[in-house]
């Protein structure tokens, strides 16, 4: 523990040192780890797919203990399809064994000759040859991998996606989980490193063993008795279908519409009923999300791991199929090439509704589901139509004109399910995520969870807090989620045990770190970490040419009303929210840090004017 | 979903509550690994656990001593190491050579060896943390 393995592919060389007692104070792990390394090490202008871009992996000071869902881990790099800040976390088990083989993070620079995966057995480390791996997919990687080494190792690894570079290539680990976002797999594969394997069988000790223990138990007690606990350990992210149709946000035809009309089709009972074998979790997690399912009827045949939500909607409702199995099936393919769901169901969504209003010539249907299949094949080989959909929404819209306002990304990522029209929190939240079109930084679900005025009084000091479709009121909500956020990412929590439930809190946390680590958290420490994470990631996209005019959304959302439902006529008003989100923040009016904000949270001003 | 429960009676011990499993309910979260490893060497560590819980696609398979009644694990060990005590097995460390002829004997793949230390459950003692660390029921006690 408390090591940093720093592996320099061009030179075939690694080496270990201990962490900085800066990262661990100041930025806890994980994603500040990941963060703080592209702030120090990383230039405006490498080119993210150089040997000069750096690749992090990093776990949290929680990974391997009992901890409630603390088993994640978090990628970073520059970003290949945004050109800014990248990231992507992932549940599994993986995290935890890179602990127990005494690492906390992977530092990962240079480019091999020829493929290559990094073994990693306790203290022995070892950069192989992985030419027989390489043109595998995810699944074959690791079953190859484990005959090698032995079924008890955990492996993280890219599939074809990442290995021809397509900009939302992700890294999958042990086969169902991904770090998904922002394409941290083409970084992967523009290094030539095919997969990461571990073994680790070291002791993670804590301080207090016993107040650990209690502490955990009391997690456990109350993740259990909140009210959404019952639906997300039965339904996982799923029961998120059915939460975005009701509200009449669920992601339909690229966003045209709000209420999806195959909806009874792919909801979460109805996969409940039909192909979910058994609910699986993560490393220490009791919410236990993940779902595995089979079909067993031609023509889409799989096994594995079920699609989450995000998955459901971006290759389901948003590209009109119905079809259960088949985005079964969509999943199980964008899984085994290590293809980013939202970025590539988003992306042939795009097309498909530049074919309907004309602006191209070829003709695609809404809901054809062998084309959204066809379609993933080629774009992980970069094939046909493929190689124009592998560039994703932003540079796709580029070169189609009339298509800006549909063209579902921020600052280039392509946009998540959940319709920001029938949320302003997350609307916000989307608009300025320091990952581009991201829900998750923000992930401000308690305007979502029907809680009453008195609570919104109680928790963010306004009524307003509560009702989804108002601006008012969603900034200091949005402030806090974020910067707690960024502790749930840097502790390696995962954010339905904090942002889904609200059982877990920063307080708790806080006491969970000081248990495990022997070191004194308060509340207000962690809250300071998180903002300071938030910053310096600013600071970063600053860095790298971002301006807050990219602090915006498609137009679709700004000015578009949906045509039906709930959320029938709104539209988001981001200027209503955007200058007291800067001043809230300690920003100047144009959304930069202040000389005192930067001073105040101990962040040291560089490459930027 | 698969309802049809098919619950292992685990432990049989002569004095305690009997410790079963249903892999029905494993989400595989292996907690019962980390709770077994803290309350046995003071640290986490799911390779020192003397419960294992393996993923076979989507079915959970434990590994742990049954505290079965023949406990042929004491007949194949030529050392005297392992002594039956009121339902659990004993170690004696100091006479164990980790030959590992019981682990050959064990059915139920219930004894492994880590750091040249035989590791099998003692139930702690009646109160095994591996069933209170158990949120999903897979894990629990019945009275006898």
């Amino acid at each position: 523990m408390d090591r940093l393995l720093w592996v320099d592919l061009t030179g075939g060389r690694t080496r270990k040192t201990r962490i900085p007692e800066e990262w661990k104070s100041c930025y806890l792990g994980g994603r500040g780890f990941t963060s703080k390394v592209l702030y120090d090490l990383v230039d405006a202008d490498t080119d993210p797919l150089s040997p000069d871009n750096v690749l992090t992996v990093a776990t949290g000071p929680l990974d391997g203990t009992l901890s409630p869902s603390s088993g994640r881990f978090t990628v970073g790099c520059k970003s290949p399809l945004t050109g800014l800040l990248g990231d992507a976390n992932s549940g599994g088990h993986f995290g935890p064994e890179l602990r127990f083989a005494g690492y906390d993070a992977v530092i990962i620079r240079g480019r091999a000759k020829g493929p290559t995966y990094l073994f990693i057995d306790d203290d022995h480390v070892e950069l192989r040859d992985a030419s027989h791996l390489w043109g595998h997919g995810v699944f074959d990687t690791i079953k190859l991998l484990e005959e090698a080494h032995g079924k008890d190792i955990k492996i993280i690894a890219i599939g074809q996606a990442g290995e021809n570079l397509v900009p939302y290539a992700n890294i999958m680990a042990a086969g169902h989980n991904a770090a998904g976002r922002t394409g941290v797999g083409a970084v992967m594969g523009s290094k030539n490193l095919k997969a990461i394997a571990v073994r680790g069988s070291s002791d993670i000790p804590v301080a207090d063993d016993e107040r650990f223990l209690a502490k955990v138990r009391e997690c456990h007690r109350k993740l259990m008795a909140d009210p959404t606990y019952q639906d997300f350990s039965e339904y996982g992210t799923l029961i998120l279908v059915d939460i975005a149709q009701a509200s009449g946000g669920l992601s339909t035809r690229n966003g045209q519409l709000g209420l999806f009309e195959h909806y009874e089709k792919i909801s979460s009972h109805i996969y409940q009923e039909t192909y979910k074998l058994a609910s699986k979790a993560c490393f220490s997690c009791i919410l236990h999300c993940k779902n595995y399912a089979r079909v067993t009827s031609p023509p889409y045949e799989c096994e594995n791991m079920g699609p989450e939500y995000e998955t459901m909607v971006t290759l389901g409702s948003r590209v009109g199929v119905g079809s259960l199995a088949a985005i079964l099936k969509a999943n199980q393919l964008a899984n085994d090439y290590g293809l980013d769901t939202i970025s590539a169901g988003t992306s042939i969504a795009f097309l498909m509704e530049c074919s309907q209003r004309g602006l191209i010539d070829e003709k695609y249907e809404w809901g054809d589901a062998e084309f959204v299949l066809d379609c993933l094949h080629k774009i992980a080989h970069r094939d046909g139509i493929g190689e124009f959909l592998a560039r994703g929404v932003r540079a796709m819209s580029a070169e189609i004109p009339g298509s800006e306002g549909f063209a579902l990304h921020v600052k280039g990522l392509e946009l998540p399910a959940f319709d920001v029209r029938t949320g302003k929190g997350f609307a916000l939240g989307e608009a300025v995520a320091s990952r581009g079109g991201d829900h998750l930084r923000a992930l401000p679900n308690f305007e979502l969870l029907s809680k009453t005025r008195e609570e919104g009084i109680r928790w963010f000091g306004t009524p307003d807090c509560v009702n989804p479709y108002t601006e008012s009121g969603k900034v200091g909500m949005v402030i806090w989620h974020e910067n707690y956020g960024a502790v749930c990412d840097s502790a390696e929590i995962c954010k339905y045990c904090t942002f889904a439930t609200y059982a877990i809190m920063p307080q708790d946390v806080a006491d969970l770190l000081t248990f495990a680590v022997g070191r004194e958290y308060s509340e207000a420490d962690l809250l300071a970490a998180g903002e300071r994470i938030v910053n310096i990631e600013r600071m970063f996209n600053l860095r790298c040419g971002m301006t807050p005019r990219d602090d915006t959304l498609p137009r679709r959302f700004l000015q578009e009303g949906l045509p039906e439902g709930p959320a029938k006529g709104v539209t988001v008003d981001l200027a209503k929210m955007l200058p007291e989100y800067y001043s809230g923040r300690g920003w100047t009016k144009d959304g930069v840090p202040t000389r005192e904000k930067l001073e105040e949270l101990g962040i040291e001003a560089k490459g930027v004017a | 979903m698969a309802t049809s429960a098919s619950v292992d009676v685990l432990t049989r011990g002569n004095n305690w509550d009997i410790r079963t499993f249903n892999p029905e309910k494993c989400s595989g979260c292996r907690n019962c690994e980390l709770a077994c490893s803290i309350a046995h060497f003071g640290a986490f560590n799911p390779r020192r656990a003397r419960i294992q819980v393996l993923r076979q696609g989507c079915r959970e398979e434990i590994r742990v001593c049954n505290h079965c009644e023949d406990h042929p694990c004491i007949a194949a060990c030529k050392r005297g190491a392992l002594a039956w005590d009121d339902g659990e097995i004993l170690v004696d460390d100091a006479a164990c050579n980790l030959c590992g002829d019981c682990i050959a004997a064990c059915a139920s793949g219930g004894i492994r060896i880590f750091d040249e230390t035989l590791l099998i459950c003692d139930l702690c003692h009646g109160d095994p943390m591996c069933v209170k660390f158990c949120t999903t029921g897979a894990l629990a006690l019945k009275a006898r």
